[in-house]
C-alpha cells in the first residue's frame, strides 16, 4: 500500500495544529524533509531530555508553513485618532469568529459577509458559533477568547475605559469574495457604531 | 472610528495595513488567549487598548512577545498593577 502525503499529514486541525496543518499543502519532498528532521530531533531530545530543539524546529516550520500572502494589498492606512482619554471612551468589539445568537440565522460557513448584532447583556447560553475554518472547540465555554466582553466590562468597572457599547458585532471571517463586505456590511456597521456613539472598536480576528 | 485589530498572521497584517494592529503569535482562532484564562485575555486586551491610545503611525504593527501557555500572565498583571499601569 503506497503511503501518501495525505496519510502522513493527517491531523485533527485543533489548536496545536493551527499552523502545522498547512504541511498538508506542501510537496512530498518538503513533507519528507519535515518528518525526517522531526524523527532525528525527537530521538535526540528523548536521549538528552532537552526538547527545546524540537520546539524551535516546530516553531520554524510554523512560520515557514504560514508564510503565505493574501491576494489583497493596501499601501496606505486610514487614520482616526482617539481624540479623548480612554477613560471617557465607549468601546465596542468585533469578532470574525462566526459568533451569533441562537435566535439569529447562522452564518453560511462557505462564505458570508453579513454581521450579527450582539447585545452586551446577552445571556451566554444564547451564544453560538458558525465557522469551520478554525478550531471552535471550547470557544463557547468562554467566548472571551475571541470576543472579550467580560474583560471589557471589568475594565469599564475599573474606570480604565468609559463604557462598554450596548451592541457589538459578529462576523464570520471566511469571505472568499469580500466586495459585499466592503460595499455593504462594513459601512453599515460603521454607521451603526457611529450612531451609537462608539469611540473605538477592538477587533479580534480568527 | 478609531480601531485596533488583533491578528495572529503577520503577512496578512502587512498586506492589509489596518490603522493599528497588534500581532500576537497565538494559535489561529485564539486572538485573546485560551478559553477560561481571564488573565491571559486581560493582558492582550490591555495591550490592544494601549496601542489604540498610543499608536502614532498609521499601519503600525505592534508585536506582542507572549508565548501562548508559557507566560505567567498573572505575574504580568501584578507587575502592571504595582507599577500603577492599567492600560
Amino acid at each position: 500500500m503506497a503511503i501518501t502525503v495525505k496519510d502522513l499529514t493527517q491531523n485533527p486541525g485543533t489548536v496545536p495544529f493551527s499552523r502545522l496543518k498547512y504541511l498538508a499543502r506542501r510537496e512530498e519532498e518538503e513533507v519528507v524533509e519535515f518528518f525526517n528532521r522531526l524523527f532525528q530531533l525527537t530521538a535526540q531530545a528523548k536521549d538528552s531530555g532537552q526538547w527545546h530543539e524540537v520546539e524551535r524546529f516546530l516553531e520554524e516550520w510554523e512560520e515557514r508553513l504560514t508564510n503565505f500572502r493574501i491576494p489583497f494589498y493596501y499601501d496606505s492606512s486610514p487614520w482616526s485618532p482617539l481624540g479623548k482619554p480612554l477613560s471617557q471612551c465607549r468601546l465596542a468589539l468585533i469578532t470574525t469568529g462566526g459568533l451569533h445568537l441562537k435566535d439569529q440565522e447562522p452564518f453560511n460557513v462557505e462564505g458570508d459577509w453579513s454581521f450579527r448584532p450582539i447585545a452586551k447583556d446577552t445571556p451566554k447560553e444564547q451564544f453560538r458559533i458558525a465557522h469551520i475554518r478554525y478550531d471552535t472547540k471550547g470557544v463557547l465555554e468562554d467566548v472571551n477568547c475571541i470576543f472579550p466582553l467580560d474583560r471589557l466590562k471589568e475594565l469599564a468597572e475599573e474606570g480604565v475605559i468609559g463604557h462598554v457599547a450596548d451592541v457589538h458585532y459578529g462576523f464570520m471571517g471566511y469571505i472568499p469574495k469580500p466586495e459585499g463586505l466592503l460595499q455593504d456590511t462594513v459601512p453599515q456597521v460603521a454607521s451603526l457604531l457611529r450612531e451609537a456613539g462608539v469611540d473605538a472598536v477592538l477587533i479580534g480576528t480568527t | 472610528m478609531t480601531t485596533v485589530v488583533v491578528m495572529m498572521h503577520r503577512p496578512t497584517a502587512e498586506a492589509l495595513r489596518p490603522p493599528r494592529t497588534v500581532h500576537v503569535r497565538f494559535p489561529f482562532g485564539r486572538p485573546f488567549g485560551l478559553p477560561g484564562h481571564a488573565e491571559q485575555q486581560r493582558v492582550v486586551v490591555e495591550d490592544a487598548l494601549a496601542v489604540l491610545v498610543n499608536a502614532i503611525t498609521p499601519g503600525q504593527i505592534v508585536d506582542l512577545p507572549y508565548r501562548w501557555r508559557r507566560e505567567d500572565y498573572a505575574r504580568i498583571l501584578a507587575e502592571r498593577a504595582s507599577q500603577g499601569q492599567k492600560s
